[in-house]
Formats: C-alpha cells, sequence, structure tokens
C-alpha cells in the first residue's frame, strides 16, 4: 500500500515535470524548430512538423499519466519513456560529435541548458521513474 | 491514439496560431546547415563567454565596422567579411600564427559570420568556430555588448 502511494506521488510529479517542460515548447515553435535542428540528425522537412507536434505528444503523454485510466496511463508511460529513450540517444550522439548546443529540454532560451553528461544521467533516472509507474501494482487501480 | 491526438492537436494549433509555423522549413538552407556541411564547427554562447574569459579563441566580428562601434561582443575585433582579404594580406589584422577563432556577425540568419569563418580556412587558418547565433543570441543569452568610440 506505501509502494502505491509512492509510485503516485512519482506520477504525479512526472506528469508535472513533463508539463512544465511541454509548455516552452508550446509557447515557441519556431525556436524548438531551431533546437531540434541544431542536432542535425533529423532531415530538413521533419524539423517543423516535429517542432509542432513534439510538444503536444509530451501535454497530452504528461495529461493522461496524470489524469486517465490506469490502462491508459501505462500507454502515456510506455509513451514517455519512448521519448526519453529517444531525447537521450539525441544528446549522446550530439556529445559524441561534439556539438556545442543547448539541450532545448525545460527551456529554449539561448545559453541555457548546455547539454553535458548530467543531462543523460537525468533522462535515465527519468525515464527508469517512468517505466517504473507505468507498471502499477493491481491496488492502485483501486485509488 | 495518443500519438494521434497529439499529432492533431499539435496541427490544428499551428492552423489557429499567426503568425503559422511553416510545415516545412527552410533548413538546408541555413546558415548553420551551410556550416555543418563546410565542416565548420558551430559554437554557442556558453564558448563565447569562456573566449571572453580567457582570452581564446579570438572573436571576430563579420559586421561593417560602423556595426562594430555601435555594439559588439566584448573583447571582440572587427574584420568586416567585406574588407577581410584584403586586411588579411595587408596585415591590418595580426591573428598570430594559428590561432583559434570565433567569427560571428547580427543574426542567426545573417552570413558574414560563415563567409569570414570558410575565407580564414581558405586562408590557411584551421581552427575556425562559427558562432552562427551571432549578437541576437548572444543578447538573448543575457550576454553584455560594448561600444567602441
Amino acid at each position: 500500500m506505501k509502494i502505491n502511494r509512492v509510485q503516485t506521488v512519482v506520477r504525479w510529479s512526472l506528469s508535472l515535470l513533463f508539463l512544465v517542460a511541454a509548455a516552452p515548447k508550446l509557447a515557441a515553435p519556431q525556436e524548438l524548430a531551431l533546437a531540434i535542428f541544431r542536432y542535425h540528425l533529423l532531415p530538413a522537412n521533419l524539423i517543423n512538423l516535429s517542432a509542432l507536434v513534439l510538444p503536444w505528444v509530451e501535454l497530452v503523454a504528461a495529461a493522461t499519466l496524470l489524469l486517465a485510466a490506469p490502462a491508459w496511463r501505462k500507454a502515456a508511460a510506455v509513451l514517455l519513456a519512448l521519448l526519453l529513450a529517444v531525447f537521450t540517444t539525441a544528446i549522446a550522439m550530439s556529445l559524441a560529435r561534439g556539438l556545442d548546443i543547448t539541450c532545448g529540454c525545460f527551456t529554449l532560451k539561448p545559453g541555457i541548458g548546455q547539454m553535458g553528461a548530467w543531462s543523460i544521467t537525468r533522462n535515465l533516472a527519468l525515464l527508469v521513474l517512468t517505466l517504473w509507474v507505468g507498471r502499477e501494482p493491481r491496488a492502485e487501480h483501486s485509488v | 491514439m495518443l500519438l494521434i491526438i497529439a499529432t492533431i492537436l499539435g496541427c490544428l494549433t499551428n492552423f489557429l496560431r499567426s503568425p503559422q509555423l511553416a510545415w516545412r522549413g527552410a533548413w538546408a538552407q541555413h546558415v548553420e546547415q551551410r556550416a555543418w556541411q563546410a565542416g565548420i564547427r558551430l559554437v554557442g554562447p556558453t564558448a563565447v563567454r569562456h573566449a571572453i574569459e580567457t582570452g581564446r579563441p579570438k572573436i571576430l566580428d563579420a559586421r561593417p565596422t560602423i556595426d562594430f562601434h555601435t555594439c559588439h561582443i566584448p573583447e571582440a575585433q572587427s574584420l568586416p567579411f567585406e574588407l577581410a582579404t584584403e586586411m588579411l594580406t595587408s596585415m591590418q589584422i595580426d591573428l598570430g600564427r594559428d590561432p583559434a577563432i570565433i567569427t560571428y556577425c547580427a543574426r542567426p540568419d545573417c552570413d558574414e559570420g560563415l563567409e569570414l569563418a570558410l575565407l580564414l580556412r581558405r586562408s590557411g587558418f584551421t581552427n575556425v568556430l562559427l558562432f552562427a547565433g551571432g549578437l541576437t543570441e548572444w543578447q538573448l543569452s543575457g550576454g553584455r555588448i560594448e561600444a567602441s568610440p
């Protein structure tokens, strides 16, 4: 029962974190497109479309994880975990290639959020937590 | 299902936004893409801050001299792209033997910084970096600017 409570608190926290992360991206798609472009990983034609859809994926998944029924929450957790895996891979590839760019994870302000080993550690921790909250025990379903 | 909902919302909000974000951006022609393809390494404001603090790499402002005198990144030297060939050959600017150099211009969509970086590389400077965000991104990142008398 205690672990259910902890899991619920972690789930709420993760949901809020992803909602906070989505907000600046929704407000400034042009800046997000530039941040995505600077990773030099996506074809030019897909950059703007990604900038338009990506924050909504974060928002919809985070809201679902926060508010929806358990089956939907599990789907949302899987989706967020996939996003984190993609983001972490992109950061790792950029670090390996020596790119001097900001992460674009929680803010799009220039010069803030410089990526580093810390970004990967943080994302991996979030990935583990997201997968954990996706595996809700049955008792949680009655909460 | 969640992905479909997100895609619909993303597209719908862009229809309602003014100005809309183009569905396909002209990223292939972007200065940074050209620099990337030319093998010029790109740096951000953090690297510029480091250069100001340590004096290395040298920072070169590729804008016209009049713009440089109005405002520029601290510690930057003026080397306007249109005068660069002449200034380099007549030794009006001393860049040392093989210095690391960061070039920049006014905005992310200006190309004098890139052109100067390419010119310097053609002139034998092997460690040329481009701060493509330019003065605009520098100021947005909280960087201070200086004016020259």
